[in-house]
């Protein structure tokens, strides 16, 4: 009985904290949510909220939708922060709904959760890549980017599979998905701000890979190395393109693995060139004696984005993801159904 | 997927599961990273436990505190002894020894489990002024101060995560939706 009560309890405690506020006119509509698994207990003096949630979405537009981003927020304790859940490469036909989990857990260090969390609509994605939704968080180039992706691994499977039909598609999967589980990772922690003054102790010349059809070329570019510590890396690009650029993302690494990216807002007309010097320090696992960057996204002035036309050694999109994962858990068969599916 | 329970995970960890529920465990912890990291970390508070409770901590003269222990105690009983009239006591020095060890062992796990964090050690992360985010096994997580806020990735088995210097990102697979899901966090 007391479990059951309990139960009741924290049920309603957890559904009194989350609130879904989609604007009226959102292409999107909520039919129905699950608050089933949430829970609060108590750890040391703070009280950890999980919130357990699956949404049921509509859709309510005359267009497919091929992604959605949600914002979640928990203004007392994001403190500023931001954070979301985007769901891309979905294929939902107006009228269909489709599930959208959002597992939280939140930490408090007294008694009591008063400001509930809040999730909004912050961007959908249509097939006819029209976008709807406030973008606070730039979900438009982020969800426009994985869907360009998305279209062009599909295409590059579509291509295996007609010229070599379902075996050199599977062999295709299958090197991607080995690409996936060897490749390694560097693990960073990254410091915003200026550094030290102390010396690095040597000085890492760049090399840049130069993607076939990049509107962005990479010059130059360095870093100092101070023991473990990347400082102040700098990279100067130039837009090789015919149209002004606000948008730079590039990835970097060594030539073994893979290291993150530094994003950039620019205003960069055709022609010109400028330096991205991010204010950051490093934290590596090791000394780097190397270091690679290649462009990895660009978005234009009239918001059309630039993903690399080729699948990127360096960087596994969402849509490889999934469809590796259809091919592990379902075969062969249903990745040509799938793939067929987007046609 | 149901997480397996806080004395599911205590049991298991000190390996009094028999039986079905000890396969059952094994199996869910074989597919949950989330329940094998919670997990790890009571194995590791069992092992630290134990360890210092085998230990003399540095400064302490246990044969003095014996010593001074058996003298109140024979004390306090020759005091009972005036007002009626018992047995005289055994020896109990190791009994007092393992009294102490037990407390020992019961305080160091009561403190260990008591703190306040969400999750174990982060892959990667990005910091700034009071925040920090972190990439960890579990999911992506703000932490300011003694407040946190994560999103999690429960029902994932292969995580791709990304740091930059807005913030981190975990991308997966839903394996009950089977839709790839990216959450991010970002630091502003």
């Amino acid at each position: 009985m007391w479990r059951l009560i309990s139960g009741l309890w924290l049920g309603t405690a957890a559904f009194s904290q989350i609130k879904v506020e989609f604007p009226k006119d959102a292409p999107l509509t909520v039919v129905s949510g699950d608050w089933g698994g949430s829970r609060i207990s108590p750890r040391g003096g703070a009280l950890v909220l999980d919130l357990r949630t699956s949404l049921v979405l509509k859709n309510t537009s005359a267009e497919r939708v091929r992604g959605v981003t949600l914002l979640v927020t928990a203004a007392e304790l994001t403190a500023g922060g931001k954070a979301s859940v985007t769901v891309p490469s979905l294929d939902v036909k107006p009228g269909e709904t489709f599930p959208v989990r959002i597992d939280l857990r939140l930490l408090r260090p007294n008694a009591g959760f008063q400001a509930a969390v809040v999730v909004t609509l912050d961007g959908v994605l249509f097939d006819s890549l029209g976008f709807y939704g406030e973008n606070k968080l730039n979900s438009r180039r982020a969800m426009l980017a994985w869907e360009l992706e998305a279209r062009r691994d599909r295409r590059h499977f579509l291509e295996a599979l007609a010229r070599g039909g379902p075996s050199l598609l599977q062999a295709e999967i299958v090197a991607a998905i080995a690409r996936m589980d060897s490749q390694p990772r560097l693990d960073v922690q990254v410091v915003r701000g200026r550094s030290t003054n102390v010396e690095p102790d040597q000085v890492i010349p760049l090399a840049a890979l130069d993607l076939p059809g990049a509107p962005v070329e990479i010059l130059a570019g360095q870093a100092g190395m101070a023991g473990f510590e990347l400082r102040s890396p700098s990279f100067e690009i130039r837009n090789r393109s015919s149209s002004p650029i606000r948008f730079v993302e590039l990835g970097w690494g060594t030539r073994q693995a893979t290291g993150g990216a530094f994003p950039a807002e620019v205003a960069l007309q055709p022609g010109e060139r400028t330096l991205i010097s991010p204010e950051v320090t490093l934290k590596m696992p090791a000394a780097l004696t190397d270091l690679t960057a290649f462009v990895s996204t660009v978005e234009f002035s009239d918001g059309s984005v630039w993903v690399p036309p080729a699948r990127s050694l360096r960087r596994v999109s969402p849509e490889e993801q999934r469809l590796t994962e259809i091919y592990r858990r379902r075969g062969l068969d249903a990745l040509i159904g799938e793939l067929k599916k987007f046609q | 997927m149901r997480h397996l329970s806080e004395e599911q995970l205590a049991l298991r960890a000190g390996g009094d599961l028999r039986g079905l529920e000890l396969w059952l465990a094994n199996r869910h912890l074989g597919r949950c990273a989330t329940c094998r990291m919670a997990h790890s970390e009571l194995v590791a508070a069992r092992a630290a436990a134990r360890e210092a409770a085998d230990e003399l901590p540095a400064g302490v003269d246990w044969p003095t505190l014996e010593r001074t222990m058996r003298g109140n105690i024979r004390v306090g009983l020759a005091a009972a002894e005036c007002v009626t009239r018992v047995a005289p006591p055994e020896r109990v020095g190791w009994k007092v020894t393992a009294a102490f060890a037990s407390l020992t062992l019961v305080v160091l796990t009561g403190w260990y489990l008591s703190l306040p964090r969400l999750t174990p050690r982060p892959f990667a992360s990005v910091a700034a002024g009071g925040a920090v985010v972190e990439a960890t096994p579990a999911g992506v997580e703000l932490k300011h101060g003694p407040q946190g806020f994560m999103l999690l990735h429960p029902q994932a088995q292969r995580v791709t995560y990304s740091v930059d210097t807005r913030g981190a990102r975990a991308q997966y697979v839903d394996v009950d939706t089977g839709q790839v899901t990216i959450t991010n966090v970002a630091l502003d």
